[in-house]
């Protein structure tokens, strides 16, 4: 019998990148150079942040020190975690984050989607707020100008997300009504919104908002801020679902008319479900758009994370160690960005059409 | 003849159904009430905190501040709306420069992440995902801080050529420089917070433009490039020949909106103190009270630009778009 032929071994990742490396002399050049370059400035970040670097809190060895001063993260990382919440109240913010974050990581498991995971989410955001807020079972009272920090940017970012998804939706259907009136009105809202930049929509929130509200009604500016991002937030996403809902053939809708599904039957059970499959990419950039942007609440005086950072850098003892503060909350936004990027690959494989 | 065809061609008209009408009546006029009772309470609020409102402070009110940097000549004596129209001319200021480098930048790195070379490849994708993760915001305070912390005074600042570099700006060797015991002054200078800003909008609107310019090389046919190799044309003579002139048509949309972003993030500005509208906008509420219309001013600005924007790059598509026979 005659032997059969293998196909050849595909060669592994550390081949093929070594064969692409050095694929002529010019790519080799190139390769070498780059290499080199990389050693030079991974070896100038270990001194600075690691070799030469100083960990005591203590401004004083720092100056004396030619590499990263951590002590300054560490004196400071109460304020930027945390922001100006009270001193012995810190476990509540902390343990508010930790719920938030438990819900969300459960909601986004498959065995909990739909209406289970969402309650589970209303439900950490709510007891949230109230630990924040505190004033009842003997916790002290908080007021909101002083929640800050990582929790806060967590708090307002995850509230913006759920609250505009609804409004969102509504606001793609009304866009594409056949009623002039509800056409008109929902695009005119989503224009009016994408076309200014978000600071002018919370100057709105912060200046205009009380002066159009009757004199009676007190509302929190926290508030305020938290329904301008929505508010916001909605308008990008309806365009989002707008596109995924033009994506989906006509056809979809008749059939299902033929089927005799009523209209609302058919957009709940046929036309969102495979609309929504088609905006995971873009839905996914749109919520790292929307925690990159809370980070803009800090120019309306709310110390979120990056507004605790400016608050902490205020200190000139330490304000020259501004880098090391920098690079912990940069880290931490690219650690949030980057876990929703990877779940958004993770859905977009799971309801990939061509998986059988 | 012809008209006869055409009546004949049309579906005969669907009658509205009644529940539509009810629905969009009761809609308009929940919208006009709510409208109605906005402007109400604003009356009210007014009345009580004894605000005026209306725009005529625009005109006959001095600004009593003064915008330090700008093409539009700004003095304290100028009214509201010239210092307005300082900050819609500051905006375009620093984002324009912004939006080329970016352009710049966008290109390249958009073609190192197609590299063949996977170093390249690798380090090219990181840098863009590095920018595209981190908030704007906390790019224009760390480039701004570094920029005032690092850069020396006034007194001792860095010569290059006729130009002097220092924490205070950039003073440019044309027009009149004169060296004070102080420091340096001149009549052309670019200061520290519009440099902050160029390169923060530099660096976040080139990550997303790269990505722009990749998903358009990606998206020219596979047998172009085969083609190309076939022809015996090198990578780089593919890529600058056949592929990105293919590639960036299908760009343009995607790039007209990172445009309008762009100019809409050079809003950040107010968080340094770089006097574009927003800011301006800002310090004239601050000061007359009357948000309303401070407000509405910058919506009217950005809407002016946006569609100007979007009128440019509609032209500029209809003459690169392929044209369908």
């Amino acid at each position: 019998m005659a032997e059969m032929l293998s196909p050849p071994i595909p060669p592994s990742w550390r081949e093929r990148w070594f064969k692409a490396m050095f694929a002529s002399t010019g790519t080799s050049l190139t390769t070498v150079v780059v290499l080199g370059l990389l050693a030079v400035v991974v070896y100038k970040a270990f001194l600075w942040g690691v070799w030469d670097a100083t960990t005591v809190i203590d401004s004083e060895t720092c100056r004396q020190s030619s590499g990263a001063c951590w002590g300054a993260v560490a004196y400071n990382h109460r304020i930027i975690l945390l922001g100006r919440y009270p001193i012995g109240e810190g476990w509540r913010p902390v343990l508010g984050m930790g719920l938030l974050l438990a819900s969300v990581g459960l909601a986004a498991l498959p065995r909990f989607f739909g209406a289970r995971g969402m309650w589970m989410v209303v439900i950490a955001l709510v007891l949230f707020v109230a630990l924040l807020a505190g004033g009842w079972g003997g916790l002290t009272p908080v007021d909101s100008d002083l929640w800050g920090g990582l929790p806060l940017t967590l708090l307002l970012s995850v509230f913006a997300v759920i609250t505009s998804v609804p409004l969102a939706i509504a606001l793609a259907l009304g866009r594409r009504s056949e009623l002039p009136i509800v056409r008109w009105a929902c695009t005119g809202y989503i224009e009016l919104i994408r076309g200014v930049p978000l600071i002018t929509v919370l100057f709105f929130g912060a200046f205009v908002l009380p002066l159009l509200l009757p004199p009676s009604w007190r509302a929190d500016p926290m508030i305020r801020v938290a329904l301008c991002l929505t508010a916001f937030s909605a308008a990008y996403l309806a365009e989002v679902y707008r596109g995924g809902l033009q994506a989906i053939t006509k056809g979809q809708g008749e059939a299902a008319h033929a089927l005799s599904l009523s209209r609302w039957q058919a957009l709940k059970l046929i036309i969102l479900p495979q609309a929504a499959r088609l905006t995971i990419p873009p839905a996914t950039s749109h919520f790292i758009g929307v925690l990159k942007d809370t980070s803009l609440v800090a120019i309306v005086n709310i110390y979120d994370l990056t507004g605790s950072l400016k608050m902490a850098l205020t200190n000139p003892e330490w304000r020259p160690y501004f880098v090391e503060a920098y690079l912990v909350v940069s880290a931490i936004y690219l650690i949030l960005g980057l876990s929703i990027v990877g779940y958004g690959r993770f859905l977009e494989q799971r309801y990939a059409l061509d998986k059988r | 003849m012809k008209e006869q065809h055409e009546a004949m061609d049309k579906p005969p008209r669907k009658p509205v159904p009644v529940t539509a009408l009810l629905l969009q009546a009761a809609l308009l006029i929940a919208l006009v009430g709510l409208l109605g009772w906005l402007a109400h309470n604003a009356q009210l609020n007014l009345r009580e905190r004894n605000m005026a409102a209306g725009f005529d402070f625009l005109f006959h009110d001095s600004a009593g501040f003064a915008i330090g940097e700008g093409w539009v000549p700004f003095g304290e004596d100028d009214t509201y709306f010239q210092a307005m129209l300082a900050g819609a001319a500051n905006t375009l200021r620093v984002a324009l420069p912004a939006l080329l480098f970016a352009t710049m930048l966008g290109l390249t790195l958009g073609v190192a992440s197609l590299a063949q070379n996977p170093l390249i490849r690798t380090l090219a994708r990181g840098l863009v995902d590095l920018v595209r993760n981190i908030p704007l915001l906390v790019q224009v305070l760390l480039i701004y801080i570094m920029m005032t912390e690092w850069l020396p005074d006034a007194e001792n600042a860095l010569r290059f050529g006729g130009s002097y570099l220092s924490n205070g700006g950039l003073i440019l060797p044309w027009g009149e420089v004169e060296e004070t015991p102080f420091g340096v002054t001149g009549t052309h200078v670019l200061s520290t917070e519009w440099m902050a800003l160029v390169t923060a909008l530099t660096l976040y609107a080139g990550a997303f433009c790269s990505e722009i310019v990749r998903a358009g090389i990606q998206s020219v046919p596979r047998g172009q490039g085969e083609a190309s190799h076939a022809l015996s044309l090198t990578r780089w003579q593919a890529l600058r020949l056949v592929l990105i002139p293919q590639g960036l048509r299908v760009a343009i949309p995607p790039y007209t909106s990172l445009m309008l972003s762009t100019i809409k993030n050079s809003s950040l500005g107010v968080a340094i103190g770089y006097p574009e509208i927003v800011s301006v906008a800002n310090t004239s509420m601050n000061q007359t009270g009357r948000a309303i219309e401070c407000i509405i001013v910058i919506a009217s600005v950005y809407l002016i630009i946006n569609l100007l924007t979007a009128f440019i790059m509609a032209q500029v598509n209809r003459r690169v778009a392929i044209k369908e026979r």
